[in-house]
C-alpha cells in the first residue's frame, strides 16, 4: 500500500506504524491512500475537502467555498462513503453522508483513503470508499504550534495545538477558528457585468481535547505490553450563509450547524493479541433559516456507539480479527412524525492467511438493523508479490448502504418498505512502489548532501467493476402532491484509476511528480420515468474523465508546490452539460529554525489560472485568489 | 347562483346565446382568506362552472391539488407558504377574488347546466405570486428565468383544451404566464396582470382543461411551481332554457376547417336542420344536413369566426368555422 505522497522529508514521508495495520480495517486486496500529520500539518488550514481534492484526485461536490461539499467516490453516491473517527461512523443517519467542509484538517493526524466497497469490515455506506480519520499520539513532548493565515474574501483562519504530559497521562488541546467574507466576484460572460457573491459568510470554531493515558509505554514507544487509554472531545459550531445560485436573484437562507463528539478507547498489546474496546456519543444538529421563504427548520440526532474487537495472531502466518458492534440512533426534525430511534447490531470478522507470496483476507458482517436481517456481506482479497517491485491484488466484496431516515420516515413521504441499496464489487489491481524502495530520498540520504539521486518512480493501475441494485430515488408520489423514495434502479459503476509517482534529486534540489488519471463509467440500468433516467445514462454530477498532478519542488528551505486538476464534463439533474474544467494551485514557502522555534511562511495561490468554472450548475467558484500565513511550532527537548 | 353578464364578454361573444360569468365573488371571503377544500365539499361552484378540488387530510402533510378560491393579496412572500396568492393581489377589475390552481398533471374545470356542452367564450388569467416571484428571482431548483446570462429562451405556458364526453379536443389555446424566448431580453416578461385568453375556438366542452409546461425542467420534472389564477369565467348558455337536453356528441366533423370557398359537413343521424351564425348571432344561411358528406358552399361569406348549430331532437349542436 503506497501513499503517493510527498516529497522525501520536506513535506512528509509514509508514517512507519509501529503496529501492522489492523485486520480490521480489511485492506488486502484494495487500493488505499494515506496522509500522515506531517502532511496534514502542511495543509492544516484547510478543510478535509480540500485536502482529498488536492492529494487523491476523487471528485469533491461542493457546491463552493464554505459551502457543502461531500466525495463521490468510483462513480458513487454521496451517501456511499463510510466516514470513520478512530473507527466510529461519523455520517449523519438522517441524511446518509457527512460535510466534508466541516472537518478541519488541523483536527485529524492521519486520513486513509479505502477506495471500493469495504461493507464487510465497515458496514453500511462502505460501497465506494471508506474515508478513515484517526487521532493519534506519536510521541510524548511539549509543544506549541500556531498556525494563522489571511486571505482574500476576507478569509481568516487560526489554529493552535498544545501537547503537554502529566506523568503517564498526555494532553492535546486544539482549537480552530476559520472565517470569510466570501464575498468574490465572478462573472457568468465576458459581456455580462461582474457580481460580487452576496450572503456567503461563513464562520467555524471548534475544539478537540484528548487526553492520552499509557501506564506502561516505554520511551520508545508503543508496543507490546502496553495499553492506551484515550479520551476525546470535539466540539464544533458553524455559522454560514446560503448564497443564492445564479439562477436566483438573492437569498436570506443561513445554516447552523453543531456537533459534540465524546468518545473513549482503550487499546491493549498482548503477546498475541490485541484488544480494542471504544464508545461514542454523538450529538449533531443543522439549523436551516430562511426568511425570504419562512422556513425555520431545525434537525439533530444523537448516536451512541460501541465497539469491542479482538486480533488474535495464531501463528506467524495467520490472523483471526472479530468482534462486535451496536449503534443506536436517535433523530428528530418537524417532518418526521414520531422521532425515530433506531438500533444496529453488528458481528464482524476477519481470517488472513499468508502463504509464500500470497495473503488472503476473508471478512464477513452480520448486521441486525432494529429486528431485521441485513444479507451477510462478505469480501475476499488476495494480494500476491510478483517480485520486488510488483504487487498484484484483487478482491471480490459485497457492499450496502442501509435507507436514512429520511428516507424511512420523512413526512410525508417517507417508505418504510425501503431496501437496503447492495451489490457486488470487484477490482484487480497491481501495485509499484517506488524504488529503490531505500536509500535515495530517505532522511538518510540528507547526510550525503549534494549527492544526486536516480530517478525513482512507482506507480499503479486498477480496475473496478461494482453493480449496485435497489438504488433509491426520491420519486414523485403517486397522485400525490408529494415524494417519496422507491428501489428504483441499477447503477453499474466500473472504471480505471493510473498513478504514477517519479522522483529526483539533483544536488539540494529534490523534485517529485505525483500524478493520477481516473476513468468512470456510472451508469443507470433501468430506465427511471421521474427522475427521467435513460438506461445506460451516466449519474449527474460523475465526471467520466478526472487527473491531477502534484509538484513538488525543495531547495534548501524554500519549497514550492504545484497542483493541478482537470475534471471532465457531468450532466446536472437539469439534463444540463458543465463543461470540463481546469484549475491550479501553487504554494511558496520558506522554512527557518530558531533554538526550538520552527516556523514557516507561506504563500498560496488558488485557483491560480482564473478559471471560470462550475462543479453544481449554478454554483459560481471563485476565481484567482490568496493566502498568506504564518506557521510557528515550539517544541521542549525530550527530557 | 350568482349571474354577472359583462358588456366585454357580450360585445366579442355569439350574441344567439345568453352567457353567464363565474367571478367567484359569491363565496364572500374575507380579505386574506381562501378556501382549499379543507372542508371535503371536492369542488367549488360559481356561475355555470364547478371548480374540482382534491383535499388529502394527511395528519402530517395535509395537502390540496386542482382549484382553490382565493382572496389572498400577498404579493411579496416568496414560495410554498404564499401559494393561494395572485400576483395582481386581488381579483379581476379590483375584485377581492379568484381561483388559483395547483397543477398536479392537469387541473379541469367541468361545464355545468346551461353551459354544458356548449363554448367557454373565455377567461382571464395571470400568474401566482408563488410562481411569479420564482421566475423572477429562482427559488431552490427553480432559475430565474433567462438564467445567469439573462438570455435563456425560458417560458412559463398554461395550454387549455376542450373535453367532450371524454375526449380531448385537438385545437388548444396556449397562453405564455411568461415568455422569455425572444432575443431581444427587452421583450421578456412575467404575466403580472389579468390577461383575457378567448377560448371560443375550442368549441363545445363539457369541461376544459389546463396543463402547465416550462422550459425549466429537470430529470424531476417542471421546477417551476405549477400554480396559476384565473377569474371571470364566461361560459356560454346555448341559447335555449337550462332544462332543454343539450347532446352535443353528434359526431359532426367539419373541413377543411379554416377554409375560404366550401366545407364539407359529415352528419351521421337522421336529416337535421342547421345553421349558420356570425360571431354577433346573425343567422347567414340555413341548410338542411343529411346522413353523410354535406356541401356548404361559402364563398359570398365574409371572413371571420362563424357558429354552426344543428338542431337535434337529442339537442343543441355547435361548431365553430373561420372562414378566411
Amino acid at each position: 500500500m503506497i501513499a503517493f505522497s510527498q516529497l522525501a522529508d520536506s513535506i512528509a514521508l509514509p508514517v512507519v506504524e509501529v503496529e501492522a495495520p489492523a485486520l480490521r480495517s480489511n485492506l488486502t486486496g484494495t487500493r488505499n491512500e494515506q496522509w500522515d500529520s506531517k502532511k496534514l500539518n502542511a495543509l492544516s488550514g484547510n478543510n478535509l475537502s480540500e485536502l482529498l481534492q488536492q492529494e487523491s484526485g476523487v471528485f469533491i461536490k461542493s457546491y463552493g467555498i464554505g459551502s457543502s461539499a461531500t466525495v463521490a467516490l468510483r462513480g458513487g453516491s454521496a451517501g456511499h462513503t463510510a466516514v470513520l473517527w478512530n473507527g466510529l461512523p461519523l455520517q449523519s443517519p438522517m441524511l446518509g453522508l457527512l460535510d466534508f467542509s466541516l472537518m478541519p484538517v488541523s483536527f485529524l493526524d492521519k486520513v486513509d483513503l479505502q477506495y471500493g466497497g469495504n461493507s464487510s469490515a465497515w458496514g453500511s455506506g462502505a460501497i465506494g470508499g471508506v474515508i478513515a480519520l484517526d487521532n493519534k499520539l506519536k510521541e510524548k513532548t511539549t509543544s506549541v504550534e500556531i498556525n494563522s493565515s489571511a486571505g482574500s474574501f476576507g478569509l481568516l483562519n487560526n489554529q493552535l495545538k498544545a501537547q503537554y504530559n502529566f506523568g503517564k497521562w498526555t494532553g492535546i488541546t486544539r482549537l480552530f477558528q476559520k472565517s470569510a467574507d466570501n464575498n468574490f466576484p465572478y462573472q457568468i460572460r465576458e459581456d455580462l457585468p461582474i457580481i460580487n457573491q452576496s450572503n456567503a459568510q461563513f464562520e467555524q470554531q471548534g475544539i478537540l481535547q484528548e487526553l492520552y493515558y499509557l501506564p506502561t509505554a516505554s520511551r520508545t514507544g508503543f508496543g507490546k505490553g502496553n495499553q492506551e487509554l484515550s479520551i476525546r472531545f470535539w466540539g464544533q459550531k458553524t455559522d454560514r450563509q446560503i448564497p443564492p445560485t445564479s439562477a436566483q436573484t438573492r437569498s436570506l437562507a443561513s445554516q447552523k450547524d453543531e456537533s459534540l463528539r465524546g468518545s473513549i478507547h482503550w487499546k491493549s498489546i498482548q503477546d498475541k493479541w490485541i484488544w480494542n474496546a471504544k464508545s461514542g456519543l454523538f450529538r449533531e444538529s443543522i439549523h436551516y433559516q430562511d426568511t425570504e421563504y419562512r422556513i425555520d427548520a431545525l434537525s439533530y440526532f444523537w448516536s451512541a456507539l460501541g465497539e469491542a474487537n479482538a486480533e488474535y495472531f495464531i501463528s506467524e502466518n495467520q490472523q483471526l480479527s472479530f468482534g462486535v458492534s451496536h449503534i443506536w440512533t436517535f433523530a428528530d426534525i418537524e417532518n418526521y412524525g414520531t422521532p425515530p430511534q433506531q438500533n444496529r447490531t453488528a458481528l464482524f470478522g476477519a481470517f488472513q492467511q499468508r502463504l509464500k507470496d500470497w495473503t488472503f483476507q476473508l471478512n464477513s458482517r452480520y448486521e441486525l438493523v432494529d429486528e431485521q436481517l441485513i444479507p451477510t456481506a462478505p469480501s475476499l482479497g488476495i494480494e500476491k508479490k510478483i517480485n520486488r517491485r510488483f504487487l498484484l491484488r484483487g478482491k471480490v466484496s459485497n457492499n450496502y448502504r442501509l435507507p436514512t431516515f429520511n428516507d424511512l420516515y420523512w413526512n410525508p413521504g417517507g417508505n418504510l418498505d425501503l431496501l437496503p441499496e447492495s451489490g457486488w464489487s470487484q477490482e484487480i489491481g497491481v501495485e509499484i512502489p517506488p524504488n529503490p524502495l531505500k536509500g535515495g530520498l530517505a532522511p538518510e540520504s540528507k547526510a550525503a548532501g549534494k549527492v544526486s539521486s536516480p530517478w525513482r518512480s512507482g506507480g499503479g493501475l486498477t480496475l473496478f467493476n461494482r453493480n449496485i441494485k435497489n438504488w433509491i430515488y426520491w420519486t414523485p408520489a403517486d397522485g400525490k402532491a408529494f415524494w417519496t423514495p422507491r428501489n428504483l434502479t441499477k447503477v453499474w459503476s466500473r472504471g480505471i484509476e493510473v498513478r504514477v509517482n517519479l522522483q529526483k534529486q539533483i544536488g539540494e534540489l529534490k523534485g517529485e511528480i505525483s500524478a493520477g488519471y481516473d476513468w468512470v463509467l456510472s451508469t443507470n440500468q433501468i430506465a427511471v420515468d421521474r427522475p427521467d433516467i435513460e438506461k445506460g445514462e451516466q449519474l449527474w454530477y460523475v465526471p467520466k474523465h478526472q487527473f491531477f498532478s502534484n509538484l513538488n519542488l525543495k531547495w534548501r528551505n524554500i519549497e514550492f508546490a504545484y497542483f493541478h486538476n482537470y475534471t471532465g464534463q457531468v450532466r446536472s439533474p437539469n439534463d444540463n452539460l458543465l463543461e470540463d474544467y481546469h484549475i491550479s494551485n501553487a504554494n511558496l514557502s520558506y522554512a527557518f529554525h530558531w533554538k526550538q522555534l520552527q516556523s514557516r511562511l507561506f504563500f498560496a495561490t488558488n485557483n491560480l489560472w482564473n478559471t471560470n468554472y462550475n462543479i453544481i450548475e449554478y454554483r459560481p467558484m471563485p476565481g484567482k485568489n490568496y493566502e498568506l500565513g504564518l506557521r510557528l511550532k515550539f517544541k521542549k527537548n525530550k527530557s | 347562483m350568482k349571474q354577472t353578464f359583462t358588456l366585454l364578454a357580450v360585445a366579442i361573444s355569439f350574441l344567439a346565446f345568453g352567457q353567464t360569468t363565474a367571478s367567484f365573488e359569491s363565496f364572500n371571503l374575507p380579505v386574506d382568506s381562501f378556501l382549499n377544500g379543507i372542508d371535503g365539499s371536492g369542488g367549488f361552484a360559481d356561475g355555470n362552472v364547478f371548480l374540482p378540488n382534491e383535499y388529502v387530510a394527511d395528519p402530517m402533510f395535509p395537502f390540496w391539488s386542482g382549484w382553490s378560491i382565493s382572496a389572498t393579496t400577498d404579493v411579496t412572500t416568496s414560495g410554498f407558504s404564499n401559494e393561494f396568492s395572485a400576483i395582481t393581489g386581488q381579483g379581476f377589475n379590483g375584485s377581492s377574488t379568484y381561483a388559483t390552481t395547483f397543477v398536479l398533471d392537469e387541473s379541469r374545470i367541468k361545464l355545468e347546466g346551461a353551459a354544458a356542452g356548449g363554448t367557454v367564450e373565455g377567461m382571464y388569467v395571470t400568474n401566482s405570486t408563488y410562481a411569479y416571484l420564482a421566475m423572477k428571482n429562482g427559488y431552490f431548483i427553480a432559475k430565474r428565468f433567462g438564467g445567469p446570462t439573462r438570455d435563456d429562451p425560458d417560458y412559463f405556458l398554461l395550454t387549455i383544451k376542450a373535453s367532450l364526453n371524454g375526449e380531448l379536443s385537438a385545437d388548444s389555446v396556449n397562453f405564455y404566464l411568461a415568455d422569455y424566448r425572444d432575443a431581444d431580453n427587452s421583450n421578456d416578461y412575467i404575466v403580472d396582470e389579468w390577461s383575457y385568453v378567448d377560448l371560443s375556438s375550442l368549441g363545445n366542452a363539457d369541461e376544459l382543461v389546463f396543463l402547465l409546461s416550462s422550459s425549466d425542467v429537470g430529470q424531476f420534472g417542471m421546477n417551476t411551481p405549477a400554480y396559476f389564477c384565473i377569474d371571470e369565467i364566461t361560459t356560454t348558455d346555448n341559447g335555449v332554457s337550462s332544462n332543454s337536453k343539450v347532446n352535443t356528441n353528434l359526431g359532426i366533423k367539419i373541413f377543411p376547417n379554416p377554409t375560404s370557398d366550401f366545407a364539407q359537413i359529415e352528419w351521421n343521424h337522421e336529416a337535421a336542420p342547421a345553421q349558420l351564425f356570425d360571431i354577433n348571432g346573425k343567422s347567414i344561411q340555413s341548410k338542411m344536413l343529411i346522413r353523410g358528406m354535406n356541401h356548404l358552399s361559402v364563398n359570398d361569406v365574409p371572413a371571420g369566426v362563424y357558429f354552426l348549430q344543428v338542431n337535434h331532437e337529442s339537442g343543441l349542436a355547435t361548431r365553430k368555422l373561420i372562414i378566411e
